[in-house]
């Protein structure tokens, strides 16, 4: 147990003003941090003086300077959170009214401690309160620990049912194969996709331009019908290469021809941008 | 400074996060992603550590949004909180400590270069001439303690100093950083809550 050897409440006020500038810069051990707040509770002087320091040490941040993270960062964020809010959902919502009960639970705690230094449990509360501190750190840490091993968890069962249903369309009785040819603004670009009306489509590509910021690649199905049908979207990894399978709706008309286009985020209802790549049906 | 027009996007965007909608996440991350990734990689001085450190604040935007209270300061300070505190948390857990406390030695004490410093607002370069007009013993304690995370007795011991004066060299340079800065027109840039996740 840490014991906290510094100044008595409230012979010294001076050698609690010292703490004000440590504990805003964090640097008091989670002893001495309890027993400084507990200190402000009771002292105007000090809290004052720790709200004027935080707007300084808030500061420092912007001495640091502004630097780019790398582009990717931004990429793995959305798409970490969309995988938690397609396939974790509910789970989240269960974790997000855990996580409140829990700091209705400890705001319960904190306010007993309270009281019980009303009543002059001085020194007992104070650890207490310290403790409690303490534990809803770690508690923090372990549901944010276990948010993200459910999204982990959802990006392999995400994974493997991918690869199941490409292989479903690939072992398809009615399989067609269409060859695409990148178009002038990515010469490099080749793609092929496979068909089946039972089974749905599976696009493998290679050598695409790295995504300009917001926008992605969107996959066409050409049919007799005039409008192409927008089969899905594309993100390409860092090498260029992507596979990805789509659903067909079964009443479609059999693919005459398929066509990847450059549009914003997010997909568009009709294609609008460059033509990357472009194949006919045999 | 931020103005409390940017504030109120902010606070927009956070509210749009707590009813679940992403894109939120990606405008604020766009508002915000420099600032943070500058403090994050002058604490950690590894990128891919620092993009990871991002990635996680920004996740954690997303899981814990409703735990935002504007009683205690804008949104960009509770931002700035988050990445401080996972950025420590992670130089405390792993040896890039030891080489970050080693290499700020080595370095200039401000661990920007020439490419961020000349892309520096108004208001960073504000700061740092702040920071760079403190007598050099106390802006040392400051910087040391915010960006590597060292405790008192850290301190006090790298420094060979009683831990008395460590305490008043640390108040007397914050104090005077305060005068220096409440003579520009930096004020409540970020209010700045101690602990909590």
């Amino acid at each position: 147990v840490e014991s906290f050897s510094g100044p008595r409440p409230p012979s010294d006020h001076e050698a609690w003003a010292e703490l004000t500038g440590p504990y805003v810069l964090g640097t008091l051990s989670s002893s001495e941090r309890a027993a400084f707040e507990a200190h402000l509770a009771s002292c105007r002087e000090c809290a004052d003086e720790v709200r004027s320091l935080h707007d300084l040490v808030g500061a420092l941040a912007h001495g640091a300077g502004e630097i780019d993270p790398s582009p990717e960062v931004r990429k793995r964020i959305l798409a970490a959170i969309a995988a938690e809010r397609t396939i974790v959902g509910s789970k989240s919502a269960a974790v997000g009214a855990a996580s409140r009960s829990r700091s209705s639970n400890f705001s319960g705690l904190a306010a007993a401690a309270s009281l019980a230094v009303a009543v002059a449990l001085g020194a007992y509360a104070l650890q207490l309160r310290g403790r409690v501190s303490d534990l809803e750190a770690r508690l923090n840490q372990a549901i944010q620990r276990a948010a993200l091993s459910e999204s982990q968890i959802a990006d392999a069962r995400r994974t493997a049912s991918q690869a199941e249903s490409t292989v479903a369309v690939l072992t398809a009785p009615d399989l067609a194969r269409i060859d695409l040819q990148g178009q002038p603004v990515a010469p490099a670009a080749a793609a092929r996709a496979f068909w089946s009306r039972s089974r749905g489509l599976v696009f493998s590509g290679s050598n695409l331009p790295e995504l300009p910021a917001r926008r992605t690649y969107q996959l066409w199905v050409i049919t007799a019908d005039p409008a192409p049908i927008g089969a899905g979207l594309l993100m390409p990894d860092q090498d260029g290469r992507v596979t990805a399978t789509f659903q067909t709706p079964p009443a479609m008309a059999k693919p005459v021809a398929m066509a990847i286009t450059l549009e914003p985020e997010g997909g568009v209802p009709a294609p609008t941008g460059d033509k990357y790549l472009v194949g006919l049906a045999n | 400074v931020e103005a409390p027009d940017q504030t109120r996007g902010d606070i927009a965007l956070i509210d749009r996060i707590v009813a679940r909608d992403p894109s939120a996440v990606g405008e604020l991350y766009d508002r915000h992603n420099r600032l943070l990734y500058g403090l994050i990689l002058r604490i950690l001085r590894d990128r891919s550590e620092a993009d990871e450190v991002l990635q996680d604040v920004f996740v954690l935007v997303w899981t814990r949004a409703e735990t935002y209270n504007a009683a205690l300061g804008a949104p960009v300070a509770w931002l700035v909180r988050l990445a401080r505190n996972r950025a420590i948390d992670r130089l405390r857990a792993n040896s890039a400590r030891l080489r970050a406390v080693e290499s700020a030695v080595l370095l200039p004490a401000r661990g920007d270069n020439p490419e961020s410093r000349a892309r520096q607002s108004e208001q960073q370069q504000t700061v740092a001439r702040a920071l760079d007009e403190l007598p050099n013993d106390q802006r040392e304690l400051i910087e040391e303690a915010y960006f590597l995370g060292l405790t008192q007795s850290e301190l006090s011991a790298r420094h060979q100093l009683p831990l008395g004066t460590v305490k008043t060299r640390m108040r007397a340079g914050l104090q005077a950083l305060r005068q220096k800065l409440s003579k520009t027109s930096i004020q409540r840039v970020a209010s700045f809550p101690v602990r909590e996740p």
